[in-house]
């Protein structure tokens, strides 16, 4: 639940458990605590963006002004770790 | 069935045979392969490695999605798509999200059944993982691989129509030579979304999905199973659980695949490290003139212009290197016969020698037309084995040559069928009976 | 020999004309390191002996450099590549990144790895997982970040330059408080293959210097397209060294949001330098652009989001630790990144940013058509105590304000040291330029060096390593 305070928002524990597992990070009760501050000091400062109207503005995905930038299929692969890993990889079984 | 529609979506994915992989110069050719041999640190997801479109692929999907009747959009770019899973090394697929590069296709099943394609897009494949005991081993040999990704509108109500529009675009996808398009090898894979509505009513506001069909003798047997299951539970006034269920093949059942189905959050952005696409018109023109012509315009010309039958030509064109032989074959014998030889339906013939396997499609060209020719050609008659014959038939039926001496017309047409019998179909039947009258005087 | 002071451009000189062979050079810098980096923490990782290399009729000659060690190197003798965290502290990496490729090709040697914010997370190198790098001016205080340990060799000598990464002023912030030059080239510029992605859309590799002759040099090196990184650009790479251009009449223009919030110290130097800069007969204009406050918001959204995504593939199953090593400020970053793209918040934050970048850009672009040039101070304040930074919200960003806007545009510019505070810690100056205009940025630096020898902080700060 999102607590609204003078238009701030305060990141609930919930909310930062919910971030945790979407960052596939593990946090500590203290950490939950202090990352709900620290988070929410962080999004009351980049509410100034809102000062900046953006109607009707294309957003910039890429600075740079490239497109169509491909490689050829079939090009010589010169990066090959072919003979540098050698078998699996291997992790506790998934479900 | 009464009052309950099923309503189908398919998701396939089509994995491309293209030399390289997606995003790096890795040989996509994986299968069967040391595990972890065709990897390099951009599909391993190494710190710092970067991606760099296949421009083949690109085409290829652009082939696709032309032969789908797609909508090839002017601009299109690649976005990230969060989750973790042991088999994705970047934490992140790289896909496309609203900007897909087509949209809005159409196919006819059977003659006037349309299935609308909501979109086709691009992305990589992910690694295989293999689980044994405690643990599950992962090999990127895959991971990296192009992806085509198919989605149609939920337009199908049964399965049989699934089956054929499978069917239909793993044929469409091989004459396009992109991708050889086979279930069993997981070059083609088919994830079905099911959902049961009343007749008339509006659409469900569940669906499931089902994963792990491995095999086109599975698609029909998977499909009907969940709608009955489906059915059966919306009979006792349950609603089934939107979920995402595997098909086992041994039980040939549909089954839960997680206990708890939580709807992906996959943070969807674009992709930063590869600018965006720009379709310029000459360079789709370029690219679609490059198409070959497709089965179901090919079946058409053939009933046009050869007068053939339908399932015939649908046969011929399941595979365009027989539908190839059959047209050069066709030309050849065409030329090769002298005027007064060519009769009826010779198009019709041939086609029928081809799927009859009466002549095998391994010939040469040459030796076909050889064979068709005799085939077709009226039989030449051995004058001397047939006076034999005859006078043998004579010899044998004396009461029938009475008969037929003392004015009983109809008797001959029993001494032309002996000699026929006899002579094991080496006269025409005209012959016999002309040289028959002939010795009977 | 004792070449103390001598920039890499010396160097080069002395060993082609056979006054001193490119291994005792190295062998030169490896004693100073020995000496200096356990006090310094500078580097993270070093190398008793040369990798073998072409050290003759190239640009380089067997020069030694610092790299950061966000750069995947590869090295006969097993070298590291940490990003300063622990998550990668067993990580060797299995290949070579484009600009330390380039390097070597041209008879460079990397003689180590220098210390970092872990994952560039920081202006301080406070958060590197293998402690912080002091300030060489100064022990009690930070080198600034993240690339500290590049900035920190290079104004105690212990290398003649060094590679670093600039994503939101992580080379010029070190190099203002550590008096040395430090260039951020055009987003583009400098491939990013085989460099530790932070915010991939911002991420620029970088030089860190003595003097601006060897930035240019350097930067020839290193820039141009590179065909596996698609965000190069095809833009031709200059003789940055040979075209320095002394001559050259520039507009400046100054904008007063620039100046808000900057100790009087830092803006008194930068006005000197100004009026330098006047006598020399540029103009110096007054423009207006949109506040660096909005910036550092863009900047914070953006980056982190990348951050959170880029960091995505550290689990620990094909190298590296897992991911319960992750420092405090990793976490940070990545949770509040995951949060402007979940759900629910993307289009209020993430694309909001990435529209309002789009206005920076503009903004710039208006700029550039008035002025040639732009400005400011490299950073508020100049170096900072060890420790001081826990007094500021989200740290990192607010000391990077000035340098963040042209990290969002993507264009280009240079620290140089203008003055040493009463403190007699370095002050810095920025000069931003037009996209693929460093050469400009490069001139105006090099007349000022002519000018004034930057009043001797770069000499000042080496005798102290004498």
């Amino acid at each position: 639940m999102k607590k609204i305070k003078n238009n701030n928002k305060i990141l609930s524990k919930e909310e930062i458990i919910h971030l945790a597992n979407l960052s596939n990070i593990v946090l500590s009760k203290e950490e939950i605590t202090k990352y709900q501050s620290q988070l929410t000091d962080t999004l009351e400062y980049i509410e100034n963006i809102n000062k900046l109207e953006t109607k009707g503005v294309d957003p910039t995905s890429n600075v740079l002004d490239l497109q169509n930038v491909f490689f050829e299929d079939g090009d010589e692969n010169k990066r090959s770790l072919k003979n540098v890993l050698k078998g699996y990889f291997t992790v506790k079984r998934v479900l | 069935m009464n009052n309950f529609e099923p309503v189908i979506g398919l998701e396939i994915h089509i994995e491309l045979s293209t030399k390289s992989k997606m995003f790096c110069q890795c040989s996509s050719d994986y299968f069967g392969k040391e595990p972890n041999s065709h990897v390099c640190p951009v599909c391993l997801g190494l710190p710092g490695a970067l991606p760099v479109p296949n421009k083949k692929a690109i085409e290829y999907l652009i082939k696709i999605a032309r032969a789908l009747n797609c909508k090839i959009n002017k601009t299109s770019k690649f976005d990230r798509k969060h989750y973790f899973y042991p088999d994705l090394p970047k934490g992140y697929q790289i896909s496309q999200y609203d900007e897909p590069i087509s949209v809005n296709g159409k196919v006819y099943i059977g003659k006037d059944k349309q299935i609308r394609i909501t979109r086709v897009h691009m992305e990589e494949d992910t690694g295989k993982l293999i689980h044994t005991g405690n643990k599950t081993l992962i090999d990127f040999n895959r991971s990296g691989v192009p992806l085509v990704e198919i989605v149609t509108e939920p337009d199908f109500s049964n399965s049989d129509d699934v089956k054929i529009f499978l069917e239909d675009l793993q044929t469409t996808i091989r004459y396009l030579n992109v991708s050889d398009a086979d279930m069993e090898k997981g070059s083609m894979r088919l994830e079905p979304n099911i959902s049961i509505k009343k007749k008339n009513g509006k659409m469900a506001d569940y669906k499931v999905e089902i994963k792990n069909i491995n095999s086109f003798k599975f698609v029909k047997k998977a499909i009907d199973y969940e709608i009955k299951r489906q059915i059966e539970l919306l009979k006792k006034g349950i609603t089934p659980k939107q979920e995402t269920r595997g098909f086992d093949e041994k039980l040939q059942k549909t089954y839960t695949q997680r206990i708890k189905e939580q709807a992906h959050d996959y943070r969807y952005f674009p992709e930063p490290d590869i600018p965006p696409m720009v379709f310029s018109k000459d360079y789709l023109n370029s690219i679609f003139s490059d198409i070959p012509e497709l089965p179901n315009k090919r079946i058409e010309r053939y009933i046009k212009d050869f007068k053939i039958k339908y399932t015939d030509a649908y046969i011929l064109t399941r595979n365009k290197i027989m539908s190839d032989y059959f047209e050069r074959a066709l030309e050849k014998v065409i030329k090769s016969l002298t005027n007064d030889k060519k009769t009826q339906n010779i198009e019709q013939s041939i086609a029928n020698f081809i799927i009859n396997k009466k002549i095998p499609i391994s010939l040469s060209l040459e030796e076909f037309t050889n064979r068709a020719i005799k085939l077709l050609s009226p039989k030449e008659t051995d004058i001397n084995l047939l006076n034999n014959v005859i006078k043998d038939v004579i010899k044998n039926n004396e009461k029938v040559v009475f008969d037929y001496k003392k004015g009983k017309q109809n008797a001959i047409m029993f001494l032309v069928g002996q000699v026929m019998k006899n002579i094991k179909g080496k006269a025409e039947a005209k012959v016999v009976l002309s040289e028959l009258k002939k010795e009977l005087g | 020999m004792n070449l103390i002071g001598k920039s890499l451009l010396d160097i080069k000189n002395l060993i082609s004309s056979k006054k001193i062979s490119s291994s005792e050079v190295y062998d030169y810098f490896l004693k100073r390191i020995k000496k200096y980096n356990p006090k310094l923490n500078a580097f993270l990782s070093f190398k008793n002996k040369p990798d073998i290399t072409k050290s003759i009729d190239n640009a380089l000659l067997g020069i030694p450099l610092g790299v950061k060690d966000n750069f995947c190197t590869l090295s006969s003798q097993k070298e590291k590549t940490t990003a300063a965290s622990l998550v990668l502290d067993n990580h060797y990496s299995y290949y070579e990144s484009t600009v330390t490729r380039r390097l070597k090709d041209n008879g460079g040697i990397v003689i180590g790895k220098t210390n970092m914010d872990a994952w560039a997370h920081g202006s301080s190198t406070e958060t590197s997982d293998y402690g912080s790098t002091k300030n060489p001016w100064d022990m009690k205080r930070v080198p600034g970040g993240s690339s500290g340990g590049s900035a920190a060799a290079v104004s105690s000598y212990i290398v003649p330059a060094t590679i670093g990464s600039d994503t939101g002023g992580s080379i010029r912030n070190p190099s203002s408080w550590c008096g040395v030059i430090g260039l951020k080239p055009s987003y583009g510029r400098v491939s990013r293959y085989g460099v530790i992605a932070m915010g991939s859309s911002f991420d620029c590799p970088g030089t860190l210097t003595m003097s601006v002759e060897d930035s240019a040099y350097l930067l020839k090196i290193i820039a141009g397209k590179d065909k596996y990184d698609a965000t190069t650009s095809y833009e031709k790479v200059p003789d940055y060294y040979s075209n320095l251009n002394s001559k050259k009449k520039y507009v400046i223009g100054i904008s007063d949001e620039y100046f808000k919030d900057v100790d009087n110290e830092v803006k008194e130097k930068i006005i000197n330098a100004l009026k330098i800069f006047e006598k020399q007969g540029h103009k110096i204009k007054k423009i207006k652009l949109i506040s660096p406050k909005l910036a550092v918001s863009i900047y914070t959204i953006l980056q982190r989001a990348e951050v959170s995504s880029n960091l995505a593939r550290y689990d620990g199953v094909r190298y590296g630790n897992n991911r319960t090593y992750f420092g405090d400020e990793a976490k940070r970053r990545i949770m509040f990144g995951s949060y402007t793209l979940s759900y629910g918040y993307y289009d209020a934050y993430y694309k909001k940013a990435q529209k309002a970048r789009t206005l920076i850009i503009e903004d710039f672009k208006k700029a550039f058509s008035e002025v040639d040039l732009i400005i400011s101070p490299t950073t508020p304040t100049t170096a900072l105590k060890l420790g001081e930074f826990k007094k500021y919200p989200f740290f990192g960003e607010i000391m990077d304000i000035l340098n963040e806007p042209a990290s969002v545009a993507g264009i280009p510019a240079i620290n140089i040291p203008v003055g040493l505070d009463s403190k007699g810690l370095p002050i810095g100056l920025q000069i931003i330029g037009k996209s693929y205009d460093e050469q400009s940025i490069l001139n105006l630096a090099y007349m000022f060096e002519k000018e004034t020898d930057f009043f001797g902080v770069i000499k000042k700060g080496i005798k102290k390593y004498e």
